[in-house]
């Protein structure tokens, strides 16, 4: 049962685990109205 | 630069002929005005680098539908806006998010911005397309939310 427990945290814990992006994002600066 | 007071923007909308009644908020006081050209240009390709960056270019019932994509698009402009170096100081960006009831009845959200100071800068924007769109005079008319 114990064992069971811990496998269900593991793939809990996978799931939640946090992705690696790759890419950028662009920030242009705003142009605004004169 | 061209400014504007979170009445006169309220004002604006209402000549514009934007439902008056229906749920309006400007929390700042004071707003900068982005071009259409950086709405339409920079702007749109930034955004869809972000939307990919994040994984969040496709909807997903609920979880990435019209009014998480306008939440995005209008936090992400601000986020442009706070990076921009020279910005008037103590402004927030006119651009927003708008819910209003479609001409087929179903509920939509999309962006709204000022690129000028009359009802004739005011532009309504499809952050899934990343393309300005207009709305008819009923839709206009049948706003259930503006937030800018």
């Amino acid at each position: 049962m114990r064992n069971l427990l811990a496998i269900a945290l593991c793939i809990l814990a996978a799931g939640c685990a946090s992705v690696e992006r790759q890419g950028t994002i662009q920030t242009p600066p705003v142009e605004y109205v004169r | 630069m061209k400014i504007l007071s979170a009445t006169e923007i309220l004002l604006t909308l209402a000549v514009a002929g934007y439902d008056a009644g229906a749920g309006w908020n400007a929390a700042d006081r004071r707003y900068a005005l982005p071009t259409r050209g950086f709405i339409e240009g920079a702007f749109s390709s930034a955004l869809w680098s972000f939307q990919q960056f994040f994984d969040v270019l496709r909807w997903t019932e609920d979880a990435n539908d019209c009014d998480d994509f306008a939440r995005i698009a209008a936090g992400f402009a601000q986020i442009l806006h706070c990076l921009t170096p020279g910005r008037p100081p103590a402004t927030a960006l006119a651009v927003g998010e708008l819910w209003y009831v479609q001409d087929s009845g179903e509920g939509h959200a999309i962006n709204i911005a000022l690129c000028g100071p009359g009802p004739e800068d005011v532009i309504t924007y499809e952050p899934q397309t990343r393309k300005v769109v207009e709305l008819s005079v009923t839709e206009k008319a049948r706003v259930t939310m503006i937030r800018f």
